[in-house]
């Protein structure tokens, strides 16, 4: 580490595959200095608001202490980022005088498969809008073991959906209204961007197959009749977990991530990992 | 960046980027320094009370010193008078200013100079014509060294010869 740079390991977990990265962060710029990506098998991670998430939890930390050993330097400590689909989240406009954490709490506590005495509320805060997540402390803490049990102290705990829109957010200044399809492996989010501010946020799990391509499409037209300032004119862009393949199924008229995370190229995965964008900002 | 959330069970405390870390070094070194300076010109202002008080000292020993003077005996007070006398004109200071008064035609043959609570002059003159002698006179009169100038007795026809008394005033001019 130098003088003016910081590295900062991060550890993010999805249904199929943990992933730890290196970023260097230096005063008005940052890189990915360090990537590694391991799969899961199926059903050894469930990412989900309620449910034990880390299934087959050896299998979990096999698959990270791998990812680890991949990088040069191996970090004894890390910030995690959990996967989409272990939070409920909704777009929030907290009244101005009102306390963002506990409006999250007002407005998401009745929608929790879990008494909110067990969560965790925080707000993102994004311009005029805000965006309101609720996590089972329970969930959290089983994730923080895991990091542990791998030699890792952690030093904060962050979602990878809000990660992805603090990214999208930072880039989309100056930008053509664009609908960003952010694809974690068992949940999506979609927002709807314009010079930098959020207009619409949606988040729900995915449902893979054919018809999630048709239901995208349905779902941009209506985020776009729902938003009358688009004027139905905008971008829909595709990035994160099998993003690829939607894009073919959905067509020639939708775009990739049109951003590389600087020193990424030589990992195709961390430049389609949504979270990485927004770890960079 | 915005801050991002942090959902740890354990939040820690972040450890601040370099820049702040930067900041934060540089204002404990500037409250060091600035510690520093006021301790040094404390002991400045220590040392200069010190002089003062070291002063005052002096002055009451010189006053003190000053009331024994009073006390001395005439004569020695006297003693005192001349010597501080002959330490602000010495003799060669009184001499320098009386050649320089001299015209070319005037010698002068002896020299008495006492020194007192006045400086005193006698001099033995030799002019060669009245005319010079009173040139003489004349300048020394103008010198605005010497005052109470007094000739004695004269003869004016031919060499004059003479004694004249005056008071060393200091050469101001």
């Amino acid at each position: 580490m130098g003088l003016w740079s910081v590295t900062r390991p991060f550890v993010a977990f999805d249904a199929c595959s943990v992933s730890v990265a290196l970023i260097v962060r230096r005063p008005g710029r940052a890189h990915v200095e360090g990537f590694a990506r391991v799969p899961l098998e199926p059903g050894a991670l469930v990412p989900s608001p309620a449910g034990a998430n880390l299934v087959r939890p050896d299998e979990v930390a096999e698959a990270l202490a791998r990812a680890l050993r991949t990088l040069e330097r191996t970090p004894d400590r890390a910030t995690l980022v959990l996967p989409d689909g272990v939070a409920r989240l909704a777009p929030l406009d907290v009244p101005s005088g009102a306390e963002p954490r506990d409006y999250a709490r007002f407005r998401l506590a009745s929608s929790l498969p879990w008494p909110a005495s067990e969560g965790t509320f925080e707000v993102l805060r994004l311009g005029r809008r805000a965006v309101g997540a609720a996590i089972r402390r329970a969930t959290v803490a089983r994730y923080e073991q895991l990091a542990s049990a791998a030699g890792l102290s952690v030093d904060q705990v962050h979602l990878a959906p809000l990660l992805a829109v603090q990214g999208l957010l930072a880039r989309g200044r100056g930008r053509r209204d664009a609908l960003h399809v952010v694809l974690g492996d068992m949940a999506l989010c979609l927002v709807l961007v314009r010079e930098g501010e959020m207009l619409a946020f949606r988040s729900r799990r995915r449902d893979p197959g054919d018809d999630e391509a048709r239901w995208l499409r349905s779902e941009a037209e209506r985020a776009t009749r729902a938003v009358p300032e688009t004027n139905g004119g905008f971008d829909i862009v595709v990035s994160g977990s099998g993003a690829e393949e939607l894009r073919g199924a959905l067509g020639a008229s939708v775009l990739s991530a049109d951003f590389t995370p600087e020193g990424s190229a030589e990992w195709p995965d961390a430049a389609e990992a949504g979270w990485i964008v927004g770890a960079l900002a | 960046m915005r801050e991002q959330p942090d959902f740890s069970t354990h939040p820690s405390p972040r450890r601040p980027p370099v820049w702040k870390a930067g900041l934060i070094i540089a204002g404990v070194l500037a409250l060091g320094l600035a510690g520093r300076a006021s301790w040094l010109e404390r002991r400045a202002v220590s040392a200069a009370r010190e002089q003062v008080a070291g002063a005052r000292r002096q002055l009451a020993s010189l006053q003190s010193r000053l009331g024994a003077t009073a006390e001395r005996p005439a004569a020695e007070v006297e003693l005192l008078s001349r010597a501080s006398a002959a330490i602000e004109s010495p003799p060669e200071r009184v001499v320098a200013r009386l050649a320089g008064a001299l015209p070319t035609d005037v010698r002068l043959d002896r020299l008495r100079i006492e020194y007192g609570d006045v400086i005193s002059l006698e001099m033995q003159v030799v002019a060669r014509d009245a005319s010079s002698w009173d040139l003489f006179l004349a300048r020394l009169v103008e010198d605005g060294s010497f005052e109470s100038v007094t000739p004695g007795s004269e003869r004016r026809d031919g060499e004059i010869r003479s004694v004249v008394t005056a008071r060393w005033a200091g050469g101001a001019r």
